[in-house]
């Protein structure tokens, strides 16, 4: 219940108040969020019971047709999870270690994860075609890798210290 | 405890799934009551975001000040002619029988939602079809701001894709200068401006404007321009702009109605 409570802060923060105090800036704050459920929670179920309906409430929250954002997120969390299957990633995010090591791979993990996802994103939105979405995507790397790294980093601390349970 | 939490979710996902798709007017419905309070939210919050970002500069007030008078009486002067060519314009018109062109009709809407997406900004109105907002009517501040256009309409409220979103390109020129352009969303980098040979003049400063040989009215200021440099290729140059929208209250605009 606690993750959901954080999570509709975020859509706040992100969607309404933080646009409002500093201005347009590039934030994908609930996304990163969302992902971390994912990272740290139990691949098909945490999907399944957490990701899928948190992203359905984002994109009512912001006024996005249905599956806009489930479908490049849905795709990204399933590529995750095949992954996972095979490499473990997050081995040792399960078994409870808190050392800044453990940190590390947490948030590179996330870092990928957004970017594979807005990779998908701005591939569905330019209907596809390969050469305008490299452009695009080249353009927002630039932009947001900054924030993105920052605000993994922030969530990673947040899940690792927080509300990893004991 | 754990099965309730199961069948919780379940039933929130269906009852949403069902209003999103079955039942769109009582999700317009839900919508439109959450967001005149968010409007409002979004106001008082732009209002501290300003104060904050005025007391940053108190130090360099008094500069400001006569920096800004000057400014004040060389545009009096460009008003007082500006009104001089509107009445020639008019008087012309009438000679030549042709049509006068009409006032454009605008609507206030509040701003409830900055969406950041990978392809950039999105802002939420709170109005809509019922109200007479078309796909693709422009967007703008009070003081002439180019903010965006109209992407996508419900019955209470729009989606503007800002000037900043890699959706978004207009005709430009520089205002002053005999220098013409294509503006196109460039994210956190602001507004790159293309097709900008080697030999035009355009230098860190100059104001961008909309020309209106596209879908957007001529005049709207577009940004300023913050950096100048030669591509590789040596035939144009790389211009970057400061997006003008950036630097007002974006918790209320005018949508220019068709």
């Amino acid at each position: 219940m606690i993750r959901f409570f954080i999570f509709i802060l975020i859509l706040f923060l992100e969607n309404l108040i933080l646009p409002a105090s500093i201005g347009p800036s590039q934030l994908l704050v609930t996304t990163i969020f969302v992902s971390s459920l994912l990272v740290y929670g139990n691949g098909w179920r945490t999907l399944l019971y957490q990701v899928i309906p948190f992203i359905l409430i984002t994109e009512f929250f912001t006024g996005e047709n249905f599956g806009h954002l489930l479908t490049p997120f849905g795709l990204t969390g399933i590529i995750y999870i095949m992954i996972n299957k095979f490499i473990d990633l997050n081995q040792d995010l399960k078994q409870g270690s808190r050392s800044l090591s453990n940190l590390i791979p947490c948030i590179l993990i996330l870092i990928v994860f957004n970017y594979i996802y807005s990779g998908l994103f701005i591939l569905f939105n330019t209907s596809y075609e390969l050469s305008t979405s490299w452009h695009e995507f080249t353009i927002f790397f630039k932009s947001s890798s900054l924030s993105l790294a920052s605000w993994s980093v922030l969530i990673s601390i947040l899940f690792q210290y927080v509300l990893k349970k004991k | 405890m754990k099965k309730k939490l199961i069948i919780f979710f379940i039933v929130a996902v269906g009852l949403l799934i069902f209003l999103l798709i079955y039942l769109r007017s009582a999700g317009n419905a839900i919508n439109y009551f959450l967001q005149e309070t968010r409007v409002v939210i979004y106001s008082k919050l732009s209002f501290v975001g300003n104060f904050i970002s005025e007391i940053k500069t108190i130090k360099s007030l008094t500069e400001e000040n006569i920096r800004l008078k000057e400014e004040r009486q060389a545009l009096l002067v460009d008003l007082a002619g500006q009104e001089i060519l509107t009445e020639e314009n008019i008087f012309l018109r009438e000679s030549l029988g042709l049509s006068i062109t009409p006032e454009q009709r605008s609507l206030v809407v509040g701003v409830f939602n900055l969406e950041s997406t990978p392809r950039g900004h999105n802002l939420l109105i709170n109005k809509g079809q019922i109200d007479g907002v078309k796909k693709d009517d422009v967007v703008i501040s009070s003081s002439g701001v180019l903010i965006g256009f109209i992407d996508d309409i419900s019955d209470n409220h729009s989606r503007i894709v800002m000037v900043t979103n890699l959706d978004f390109k207009t005709t430009i020129k520089i205002i002053s200068k005999n220098t013409f352009g294509i503006a196109t969303g460039a994210m956190g980098d602001g507004i790159h401006l293309d097709f900008i040979s080697e030999n035009d003049d355009v230098a860190e400063g100059d104001i961008v404007v909309t020309t209106g040989n596209d879908t957007f009215p001529p005049g709207l200021i577009v940004g300023k321009v913050t950096e100048v440099s030669s591509s590789n290729d040596g035939l144009f140059k790389n211009v970057k702009v400061k997006p003008a929208v950036e630097e007002i209250n974006l918790s209320r605009a005018l949508v220019l109605l068709k």
